[in-house]
């Protein structure tokens, strides 16, 4: 029942820009001011001593009846928001939405033991209109920035990816170049060295330094030979393999040189099928158990090799360290694993760098030749380390076929027919000319020599008859050993030629693919290598003879 | 009068039924379970109360704060940690997490879940301590606790009482906390009520 002094309060709420409903703890509608009457259309006369939850039945639901419950028991104001409930008392606007409002319920004091509850409303649909507009176009923009940063994110990667493409592009030539120059050299030292060891007597004091002459050169030859795995222009003849067994070789060879590491391999029964380089494989893996084992030398520790075969989608082939795209598909992997100190963010960086080492006496190049050699096969690499609990190398290199199938190598029986006459070896470095000739008239060869391409079509010219076999470098200058060739076929078609080079046997064939070459010969040589290598094309298959 | 161990167990207890209620009335709301902490209750300085919360000085948290007046005097409170506030909108209102800015739908939801948690609690305490407390509007503010209190609450050695109760939405990665500061011309009042219901019960 309202009193006189309610009865001011009612008039004042009645004209306020609020809708005010207040009900009894019963529910019955108390007051109804103008605005709701406005907003709902429902006459002041209509709703007074009603049962406001027979009307809108949602506040008869626990949620809004408990809490006006409190209310009526005397409990804090109540907020309703606009964001949870849209509308508290149902407000048709002339568009048919509804208003959407925030109440806010306070208690009042009644004439009996509970209070009544005066519902306080608020029309935020303008407001909230604005404000959805608002976010919806905050979103759009934000969505607009974060898809730029994404797209300035890619952007940066890619260059990023580019510029260390080229890096190793530039890296790779320069190594290989190198390497090239390098292996020509070597042929001088390596060649002199043995030479003069063979003409010393067992017992003169000179050989043990004529013997340190031979390895250091070899040492040398070795990291010649991780250039040109880096380079990308490593020997390069594939064929269906399984890395895994590839791997316990090379542990088997390395063996003596692992010390304290316990090496297990976690490997599938089934041989792992690839189609790769079986030596520039095994130097991989040589290289990476090295590795692994150089970082467990201190405290000793355990080398996991683990293998098997996995599809890759090109977000995970991305994600690796090889920056060439990669189509997705089935890969095997390799895991060298080890429990070594692991590398800071920092040294990871620089892992695959050429020349980059931690070693005091590392040259840098193991890890930069994994790379090389991986990339070459149209592989990748993952590494993942945690400082002091050790380091993961994944290879990843393209699964072969399913119908491919391991082959082994069987020797070939056919008879040979040693054919005679003599050699000619054309050689833009002197020292590597005079060495061959040196080594060929010692084991009783006719040898002769040209300095360049021209001098060679010259002196074949002149002993075409009696020439048996050309022992041909691949680079001179003013005539390339390709052009070299052709000349020679046009002075007499069968030609036999056997190539040498710094660069790899891969290179060399690629460029004399339309040239015939009977054999390769890969600088830096042995002379006894270089022996075999000249007798083996000396002798032909069958009765034919030059 | 100084509170006891006996008050200190009633109010852990208060406190305890009322974020009960109110944990039913959320658990509608979110459809999530609310695992409640043990409450606890203690005397300590108003400087001594972001320690007491595990809150980092620069950690502004969004708090939903009720003052209370009457017999006691105080402030009710529940205090979201960023991350746990921007969920709590998210589930409750399908906005995308990660909005940066403070928005009038983030402050209406949180006020709500505010209030319908603090009038759970304040209920409770007005109808088993029967006091008559008025209440101002609750309101919604994002800070530091420091500013929780009133204006003139700001001797950082005014003594307060503390009763604040964990509780956490494992499934929504979502924890508040709830508090409830009495001041110190309160402490008579409310020991005297907790004595008396206790008186009841013997």
């Amino acid at each position: 029942m309202a009193d006189a002094s309610q009865s001011v309060s009612y008039a004042l709420l009645d004209h306020v820009p609020l809708g005010i409903c207040v009900l009894s703890a019963d529910f019955e509608v108390r007051f109804w001011n103008s605005c709701l009457e406005s907003w709902t259309g429902i006459a002041r006369s209509e709703i007074l001593g009603t049962d406001l939850s027979e009307r809108f039945r949602h506040f008869r639901e626990p949620l809004y009846f408990q809490r006006l419950e409190m209310i009526f028991d005397g409990g804090p104001p109540t907020i309703f928001s606009s964001q949870l409930h849209r509308h508290l008392i149902p407000s048709p606007l002339p568009d048919g939405q509804l208003r959407i409002q925030h109440a806010v319920v306070t208690g009042i004091a009644a004439s009996g033991q509970r209070s009544d509850a005066m519902l306080s409303i608020q029309d935020v649909t303008d407001l909230t209109r604005h404000l959805e507009e608002h976010r919806d176009l905050r979103h759009r923009a934000m969505r607009d920035m974060r898809e730029r940063q994404r797209a300035e994110e890619e952007r940066r990667q890619l260059e990023a990816k580019i510029q260390y493409s080229q890096k190793l592009e530039s890296l790779g030539v320069l190594a290989g170049g190198i390497a090239h120059d390098f292996n020509n050299l070597l042929v001088g030292v390596l060649g002199n060295a043995d030479l003069a060891l063979t003409k010393q007597p067992a017992a003169a004091p000179s050989r043990r330094y004529l013997e340190s002459i031979v390895d250091s050169a070899q040492r040398a030859a070795e990291l010649s030979n991780q250039m040109l795995a880096f380079s990308g222009r490593g020997k390069f003849v594939t064929k269906i393999l399984d890395p895994g067994e590839l791997a316990r070789d090379v542990v088997r060879l390395l063996e003596m040189s692992l010390g304290d590491a316990e090496i297990r391999f976690e490997l599938p029964s089934k041989p792992l099928i690839i189609e790769a380089d079986p030596t520039q494989i095994r130097q991989l893996l040589m290289n990476l158990v090295t590795n692994a084992s150089d970082a467990i030398l201190e405290q000793g520790g355990v080398i996991t090799i683990t293998g098997g075969t996995i599809s890759c989608d090109t977000t995970y082939l991305r994600e690796s360290h090889v920056i060439d795209d990669l189509p997705a598909g089935s890969y095997v992997y390799l895991d060298v694993i080890d429990d070594g100190p692991g590398m800071d963010a920092e040294t990871l960086d620089k892992v695959f760098d050429p020349f980059f080492t931690t070693k005091f006496a590392g040259r840098g190049m193991g890890l930069a030749a994994v790379l090389g050699i991986v990339r070459g096969h149209r592989g990748t690499l993952r590494v993942d380390s945690v400082v002091g609990e050790g380091t993961v190398f994944r290879v990843l290199l393209p699964a072969a076929s399913k119908g491919e199938e391991l082959v082994a190598e069987a020797p070939v029986s056919e008879p040979e027919v040693e054919v005679d006459g003599a050699i000619l070896v054309v050689d833009d470095e002197e020292a590597v000319r005079t060495v061959v000739r040196r080594v060929l008239e010692d084991r009783g060869f006719e040898v002769m020599t040209a300095s360049d391409g021209y001098e060679a079509i010259e002196v074949f010219g002149e002993h075409a008859d009696r020439i048996a076999l050309v022992l041909l470098d691949m680079t001179m200058p003013r005539l390339s050993g390709h052009e070299t060739s052709k000349a020679l076929r046009r002075i007499r078609e069968e030609v036999r030629v056997v190539l040498t080079s710094g660069y790899s046997e891969e290179v060399a064939r690629n460029q004399f693919a339309d040239q015939p070459i009977v054999g390769f010969l890969q600088k830096p040589y042995r002379p006894d290598e270089m022996v075999a290598k000249v007798r083996q094309n000396l002798r032909v298959q069958g009765s034919a003879r030059v | 009068m100084k509170p006891s161990s006996q008050h200190f167990d009633a109010l852990s207890e208060l406190m305890n039924i009322g974020v009960g209620r109110s944990a039913g009335m959320l658990n509608e709301m979110l459809g999530s379970s609310i695992e409640l902490i043990v409450p606890s209750v203690k005397v300590l300085a108003l400087s001594e109360l972001e320690g007491e919360l595990g809150n980092r000085a620069e950690d502004l948290c969004s708090f939903v704060r009720l003052p209370f007046h009457g017999p006691l005097h105080g402030t009710a409170a529940l205090v979201f940690p960023p991350d746990s506030a921007a969920q709590l909108v998210a589930v409750l209102t399908g906005e995308e997490l990660g909005t940066p800015d403070l928005d009038s739908v983030r402050a209406g939801t949180l006020s709500e879940v505010g209030n319908i948690v603090i009038n759970g609690v304040m209920g409770s305490f007005g109808n088993i301590l029967r006091l008559p407390l008025t209440y101002d509007l609750p309101s919604y503010f994002e800070g530091r606790t420091e500013h929780l209190m009133n204006p003139q609450v700001s001797d950082p050695e005014t003594p307060l009482l503390l009763a604040h109760a964990r509780f956490t939405m494992r499934d929504l990665e979502i924890d508040g906390t709830i508090l409830l500061i009495f001041e110190v011309s309160s402490f008579e009042s409310l020991l005297t009520a907790i004595d008396q219901v206790e008186a009841q019960h013997v």
